[in-house]
């Protein structure tokens, strides 16, 4: 009872320690896990060193010099940055929009910016496609106003996949982006504007470094996802613009070479990992409200 | 600023934000007339105008037998996820202990790790732990669903002040009282729209469903995957419209709901 009666007069600055072990709620979310994500996990990445039997660290040595994977993984790399530099630039600069928009307009550009966000990833993908064919309403539009004369082959290329890939991932720096910018407080610039700063000074050296958290954590989220994108890829792109994941599918269902599978898949994660940790307080900070310490 | 410049910054403001916006909504309302166009072929423009698609989706028993894998499944990983989440959201927000933010980094990973090497995993270990069908794909889903209802709950929860609990303990309630009568319905909100992500994730997820799924139970996603691989016809476009006045639908009353005053 003493712990309780003195975290009620401590006041709310800290919380007050309950009286039962306080990660009590964890245990069944960690037990399940342990075993249903951990573990499948930990053995695929295995294979990596076990299939075939003391393969060692050969399946590595191919993953760095096999020219289907570094192709295959070019791809990847390729796409995920040209989409995260785009989805950078845009989600930035229509989060600003959101952020300097009228009440009404403001919910308008946030529906347009949700949407996306609830439709399927499948049935985006296939809307794309709808679109980028040859039939599709931009071939159609094009070859309305005669800028060409006949279908301009825009689906199965990596434009494509870059575009529906922006596209679907645009929200994850849209959204942080809005949020670092609606909590940026109005006085820093009207302080910076009446200490002779131009509009664009006060932009750049005091609204952009404030805001600028929300738009690296959407980055890195987007970088993130992107290196592990499967759907969109193989919908929109041609067979020479595959990333890893495809390749990694189809080691295992086609060749059963589970452990080239598994070296892959280790690398994927950890670069994953490595990036979700250099950027873990940002991330935590502006998705899950965290406060960095 | 004078008035022409700020006029002038606006129509370029307008320049600019009018083909993202063009670009987040092309997608989703492109494939509404298709799936009413007589075309067999998904050819623009739609031409005439027929319900045949609608009517060969409803009355297809392929489409409406995993319509209702996919609920099944969506559902039970709904509920699993809710079992493991709340606990774990409620735990992360309402108390600090020690290395609860690695603890919040683990549960967040099934997020980010890539779908492919999940469901890989996934597909080598759970037949050897009897995880198979219906209720291998739900423990599947759980954990990708599971991070959702974790992050909403903490959130809810951390805006629960702990000293109502501990005044309620201290007025004489019983800790499964204190639960159900002041933890619960302050989080419920929380728990809502985590339990609606959760579900959505499950309806939508493709990747590992493929590995897990066989021809007699198979899910909406993966039936439509197959399909738009064997060569799309309009029946696909009437599904997506389908799906998407769905999901809209279910965003609106979440959005509807949420905006409701305290």
């Amino acid at each position: 009872m003493n712990t309780v009666l003195g975290s009620l007069q401590g006041g709310g600055s800290r919380k007050p320690r309950l009286p039962r072990p306080a990660a009590l709620g964890m245990w069944p979310v960690l037990a399940v896990l342990l075993v249903i994500f951990v573990w499948p996990t930990v053995v695929i990445i295995s294979r990596s060193v076990t299939d075939p039997p003391g393969a060692g660290l050969s399946n590595f040595h191919r993953v760095l010099t096999d020219p289907t994977v570094l192709r295959f993984g070019w791809n990847t790399v390729r796409t995920a940055l040209i989409v995260t530099a785009a989805t950078a630039v845009i989600g930035y600069g229509y989060a600003y929009a959101i952020y300097r928009a009228g009440p009404a307009l403001r919910v308008l550009l946030l529906f347009c910016a949700l949407l996306p966000f609830w439709t399927s990833l499948l049935v985006r993908s296939f809307a794309w496609t709808v679109i980028l064919r040859d039939t599709g309403i931009v071939n159609w539009l094009l070859l309305r106003v005669d800028v060409v004369d006949h279908p301009v082959g825009l689906l199965r290329t990596p434009f494509a996949v870059t575009l529906g890939m922006t596209q679907i991932l645009l929200p994850f720096v849209i959204l942080p982006c809005y949020t670092a910018m609606m909590r940026f407080d109005r006085d820093l610039h009207l302080a910076a504007r009446s200490l002779g700063a131009r509009p664009s000074a006060a932009f750049w050296l005091v609204f952009f470094p404030v805001t600028r958290v929300g738009l690296v954590a959407g980055s890195i989220l987007v970088l993130v996802l992107s290196l592990g994108y499967y759907i969109t890829p193989v919908l929109l792109g041609g067979p020479g613009d595959q990333p890893i994941a495809v390749l990694i599918a189809s080691q295992v269902t086609t060749q059963l070479d589970w452990g080239l599978a598994g070296s892959m898949a280790a690398v994927v994660t950890a670069v994953v990992l490595a990036l979700l940790a250099l950027g873990w307080r940002l991330v935590a900070r502006a998705f899950l409200g965290e406060e960095v310490r | 600023m004078s008035g022409r410049r700020r006029w002038l910054s606006r129509l370029l403001w307008a320049v600019l934000v009018a083909p993202v916006v063009v670009c987040l909504l092309a997608p989703s309302l492109v494939i509404i007339p298709m799936s009413f166009s007589r075309s067999p072929v998904l050819s623009f423009p739609p031409s005439g105008f027929t319900l045949d698609w609608y009517q060969r989706l409803f009355t297809s028993s392929e489409w409406i037998a995993s319509a209702r894998n996919s609920a099944t499944v969506a559902f039970a990983a709904t509920v699993l996820s809710l079992l493991l989440g709340v606990p774990a959201g409620l735990a992360l927000g309402l108390r600090d202990w020690r290395s609860k933010r690695l603890m919040m980094a683990f549960v967040i990973t099934p997020m980010v790790i890539p779908t492919v090497v999940l469901a890989i995993g996934m597909y080598a270990v759970y037949a050897r732990l009897g995880l198979v069908g219906m209720w291998g794909l739900a423990a599947a889903h759980a954990v990708i669903a599971v991070p959702f209802v974790v992050i909403t709950t903490m959130a809810a929860a951390r805006q629960l002040d702990p000293t109502l609990l501990l005044a309620a303990r201290s007025l004489g309630a019983l800790p499964w009282q204190v639960f159900l009568n002041v933890t619960l319905p302050s989080i419920a909100r929380g728990v809502l729209s985590g339990a609606v992500f959760a579900f959505v994730t499950s309806w939508d997820e493709v990747v590992i469903a493929l590995f897990l799924t066989d021809p007699t139970f198979k899910t909406l996603p993966v039936q439509m995957w197959n399909q738009l691989s064997q060569g799309v016809d309009p029946t696909v476009a009437a599904l997506a419209t389908t799906l998407l006045g769905l999901t809209t639908l279910l965003m609106v009353s979440v959005l509807a709901t949420s905006r409701r005053p305290r």
